[in-house]
């Protein structure tokens, strides 16, 4: 059986997330399964903002996805996964990746849609710490 | 040996709910200062879900309130505030046996657990400007306070106090964890809206064990 690897994107702002995986199709392909996770002016009150039930909705969406990488933005994105992690006991299918999150969501999905493993796309994403941007 | 009553633990919630709804615009400009201005506004939002939650419970037990509060604080409230109360509620709900009324020492074995959780989560420690500069001390003090002879709502209100000095001193920290971490030597100066929310929880805890 293959492993099917999807990654999620969760920031303070869905607009901030959802402009993570235009960016990120647009180089990798329309294949990648990529969800983006994060608080909106509608969302219940908060406005920006993200919470372990929004990134439990935005694994849902990647039902049947047995190897998932998570990108975010600044702390509590991280705070909030880790939660829906325990909460669901889901540390075996998903995995918090500590990168810049533009960077290292590129260099993850780019990884990915060569058929690299979910292993050596998080390689890459950490990688993306070392890639200066300008010079050397 | 004193105990904890369901009713006295869910008088707790209300009273924390009501005290960081009175606070809830000092507890945003605190945020204001060092964050983004909403943990006021946040916290008053997941608690008032909270109690709303608890007073619809059938359920006769405080392991199922503190079940009920952590999953409705960390679906209600955003950020880290949610993920850590939340999460912090539901690992003092396992710690719980399942009962209407649990003796003092399980509650306080509950609520090691939950700084426990604290730690592991939010990987705060003592000095890095968070709630933790609260909780931390206060589960030394409630711990040494099992075996003092000084009745327990007199220990919890001095604990109630020393809270609200231990959040006080977290104005002349730098932030080390938290989104006022990036500003570092600039986070110094004001308090840590965190900290001064789990001091209105002692406060409540106070008010509560006082009435029982």
């Amino acid at each position: 059986m293959t492993t099917r690897t999807g990654l999620i994107i969760v920031s303070h702002s869905k607009r901030l997330a959802l402009g993570v995986v235009e960016l990120v199709r647009a180089l990798a392909g329309d294949e990648l399964a990529i969800v983006a996770i994060g608080g909106e002016e509608t969302s219940g009150g908060g406005g920006l903002g993200v919470n372990a039930a929004m990134v439990l909705e935005g694994l849902a969406q990647l039902d049947g996805y047995d190897a998932i990488g998570m990108i975010g933005d600044v702390g509590s994105s991280f705070l909030a996964t880790s939660a829906a992690i325990e909460l669901e006991g889901l540390e075996e299918r998903v995995r918090i990746i500590d990168c810049p999150m533009v960077e290292g969501a590129i260099a993850c999905a780019m990884t990915l849609s060569m058929d690299g493993s979910l292993d050596e796309a998080i390689a890459a994403a950490e990688h993306a710490w070392e890639v200066r941007k300008v010079g050397t | 040996m004193p105990s904890m009553k369901q009713v006295t633990f869910r008088d707790l919630w209300q009273r924390f709910a009501e005290l960081v709804h009175e606070n809830k615009s000092v507890l945003n400009d605190l945020d204001a200062a060092i964050g983004d201005a909403d943990h006021g506004s946040n916290m008053d939002r997941g608690l008032e879900k909270a109690v709303e939650a608890l007073n619809a419970s059938p359920e006769g037990s405080l392991r199922a309130d503190a079940k009920l509060i952590g999953m409705t604080l960390m679906s209600t409230v955003g950020g880290a505030s949610g993920a850590l109360w939340g999460s912090g509620m539901l690992k003092f709900a396992a710690a719980l046996p399942d009962a209407p009324e649990v003796t003092w020492a399980d509650f306080v074995n509950a609520l090691g657990a939950f700084v426990e959780a604290l730690s592991k989560r939010g990987q705060a420690v003592a000095g890095d400007k968070t709630m933790m500069d609260v909780f931390l001390p206060a589960m030394v003090e409630i711990q040494a306070q099992l075996s003092d002879e000084e009745s327990l709502p007199a220990s919890m209100v001095r604990l109630a106090d020393q809270a609200k000095a231990w959040s006080d001193g977290t104005r002349d920290l730098v932030a080390k964890r938290g989104r006022a971490a990036y500003l570092g030597e600039r986070s110094a100066g004001h308090i840590d809206p965190g900290s001064l929310s789990s001091a209105f929880w002692f406060e409540a805890l106070a008010g509560a064990v006082g009435q029982q």
